[in-house]
């Protein structure tokens, strides 16, 4: 089952990060690409790329026919779904391989257990997996609720079943306050969605994401490959991940990745899969939900334990079994990955497009850019508004934290806005670097991560940057581009 | 030669005694400047600081970027120039090219400042466009799923 040729049906930086290790392996790849791509990098970067037309996404890169019709066209015996779009598809997957295509990933039933969040749930008890303790059943009995409140443990969430935006919603702390609580977030509900049923479910104070790597091989094994903190997130939106997590010692670490392989073991996985879980400090820590795809975050984990995780994806897809146990996976050093956007932190974090006038310069051996963009590129809103991530490696975390901040003056993205100094401003915050981190920490300390005040010096180096050089009377017609190189 | 700037969004004046290719020199804010410039390079207080800009001809803004520092340079006799186009103080603009998702708000009614008249998606994502000021709603010039262009008018308030 030796692939040839696969089609990378994705856009951007991971169709060529799949692209590189295809060249690697022999393996010829292809891209496709939309009207609006026809100028990135993600085109010239396979052996060849395929025009999708003009459209919609519903068109284009989410056009299932299409994209397998072009796949049987150009002799591909395989198709790489990135991540987004189809990689979690199970009609896809189903799709791709009626064809007589390989899809690297999973079989689609494991996608479509895990992919829905009762069966999933169902299933995660049955292997043994934690999960948030609670109540979703039927009885509504306050006295009953009050029992079951005590089992699970205070503080308690109150839900309202249909609920959202916050409404029919309370945090109770202790029992004191649980039938007063109880009794408001049902009449909330009520009014907000005729209809006052509520869940309850364990309120964790300051939770830590955890995720932790799976890869199966060909032959039925599973292998984790240890965990990536993703705390920093902004309206659950990844912003900074990194590996290996500060808060799991040796036991905790082990305790999660045995657990993660449960799943994999229990599911009969096959290929690349992240299992998400929430940690609380008590370190006590329960499974939110499986991704069955390569995750935007894999680099840090490649960083850290050396191993080429599409490499992995590809060579489980032929079947094979890898030639290595889990001992032979270890941790070194430590890595961060921060996502580059197109956007105004200052200003509502509002998307910013333009020309990308110049990417940056690479620098160092241990800082990874993996961008969709380079000098010259536009930048559209039609997609998603991330336009790298620069990962970094070093031998500590306090000395991976400095490397990102160096890293990130190198890639000035400029001609657009970036999230840049926001970055910077996480970085630098001194709970980041006790590694003092959870899921609201953006929240919590938005006032911290705010613009900060330049000085007078700063300000006169910002002014000369602009001016020098310039001609003594111009007028704001700035004569362009200065102190620009390879444009 | 004195110059007023935009630097991001503060107004500053400044007052520029020479400038090369090699150095400039200025006041700013009662204190005298100097920097000298080697390639993209700037040295400044004895220390070195590297460097780089680029025009953005859309915005007629020059993005520069020292070190860790970052902003925006704009000459300010254009940009008063070029808001001065761009309508009066009672109008809305939309802040980029995308589609009205929601219009919220009738021509007639008033809005009090704050309050959110328009939705705007762009880039998977909403921008709520709010009143600047307390008025009426005179004129909304476009209804949901049109698609707009950055920097156009939206509404009207009076």
């Amino acid at each position: 089952m030796k692939v040839n040729k696969i089609l990378i049906a994705n856009r951007g930086e991971i169709s060529i990060r799949v692209a590189k290790t295809c060249k690697k392996l022999g393996i010829k790849s292809v891209s496709i690409y939309s009207e609006t791509d026809k100028d990135l990098p993600h085109t010239k970067a396979s052996d060849e790329s395929f025009y999708l037309g003009m459209g919609s996404l519903a068109e284009t890169y989410l056009n299932q026919d299409k994209i397998i019709s072009i796949a049987k066209e150009c002799g591909a015996d395989a198709i790489h779904p990135g991540y987004g779009f189809l990689s979690e598809n199970s009609e896809f997957c189903n799709k791709v391989t009626d064809a007589g295509i390989i899809f690297v990933g999973p079989a689609p039933q494991a996608m479509e257990l895990m992919g829905d969040k009762k069966t999933s749930k169902v299933k995660m008890e049955e292997i043994g997996v934690p999960l948030v303790p609670g109540y979703h059943g039927e009885n509504q009995d306050s006295d009953f609720l009050f029992e079951e409140a005590k089992k699970i443990g205070f503080p308690v969430l109150i839900k309202a079943t249909a609920g959202g935006g916050g409404k029919g919603m309370r945090i109770v702390e202790s029992e004191g306050e649980f039938v007063a609580a109880l009794e408001g977030a049902k009449r909330e509900a009520k009014n907000a969605f005729g209809n006052d049923k509520v869940l309850l479910e364990k309120y964790i104070v300051n939770p830590r994401h955890i995720e932790v790597q799976l890869v199966s091989d060909g032959q039925g094994n599973h292998f984790h490959f240890f965990e990536r903190e993703c705390s920093i997130q902004r309206r659950y939106q990844k912003v900074i991940e990194e590996t290996p997590s500060v808060a799991l010692d040796e036991k905790l670490r082990e305790e999660m990745c045995s657990s993660a392989v449960s799943i994999a073991k229990g599911i009969n996985y096959l290929g690349a899969g992240t299992i998400e879980f929430i940690l609380s400090p008590d370190n006590s820590f329960y499974f939110l939900e499986m991704n069955t795809r390569l995750q935007v975050e894999h680099p840090v984990t490649e960083m850290v334990t050396g191993f080429d995780l599409v490499e992995l994806q590809i060579k489980a897809a032929q079947g094979e079994a890898f030639p290595f146990s889990q001992s032979d996976i270890t941790q070194s050093g430590h890595s961060i990955e921060m996502r580059i956007y197109a956007e105004d932190p200052d200003n509502d974090f509002l998307p910013s497009i333009g020309k990308v006038a110049r990417v940056g310069e690479h620098v160092d051996g241990d800082v990874r850019l993996d961008s969709g963009f380079e000098s010259g590129n536009y930048v559209s809103i039609k997609y998603d508004p991330m336009l790298a991530k620069l990962i970094v490696h070093a031998k500590t975390r306090e000395e991976a934290i400095d490397k990102a901040i160096k890293a990130l003056n190198s890639y000035t993205f400029s001609g657009v806005k970036t999230n840049r100094d926001y970055l910077r401003r996480i970085l630098k915050h001194p709970k980041f670097k006790e590694g003092d981190i959870h899921t609201h920490f953006i929240k919590d300390y938005e006032a911290d991560l705010g613009k900060v005040e330049k000085n007078d010096d700063e300000k006169a180096l910002l002014i000369a940057a602009a001016l020098v050089g310039e001609l003594p009377d111009y007028n704001g017609a700035w004569t362009g581009i200065s102190n620009f190189r390879n444009v | 030669m004195k110059k007023k700037l935009l630097l991001g969004k503060e107004e500053v004046a400044v007052d520029i005694l020479s400038n090369d290719n090699n150095s400039i020199e200025f006041m700013f804010n009662g204190n005298k400047y100097s920097f000298k410039r080697d390639q993209e390079n700037l040295f400044f207080k004895g220390k070195k600081y590297s460097f780089s800009s680029s025009y953005i001809p859309s915005a007629e803004t020059k993005q520069v970027f020292v070190e860790e520092l970052e902003d925006e340079v704009k000459i300010i006799e254009k940009a008063q120039k070029a808001t001065g186009t761009m309508g009066g103080a009672g109008s809305l603009q939309s802040p980029m090219p995308g589609k009205i998702f929601k219009v919220l708000k009738n021509e007639g009614d008033s809005v009090e400042a704050g309050e959110a008249i328009l939705v705007l998606e762009a880039m998977k994502m909403e921008h709520t466009i709010k009143a600047q000021q307390d008025g009426v709603v005179k004129k909304i010039h476009f209804a949901e799923g049109a698609q707009v262009q950055g920097g156009v008018e939206l509404c009207e308030i009076e």
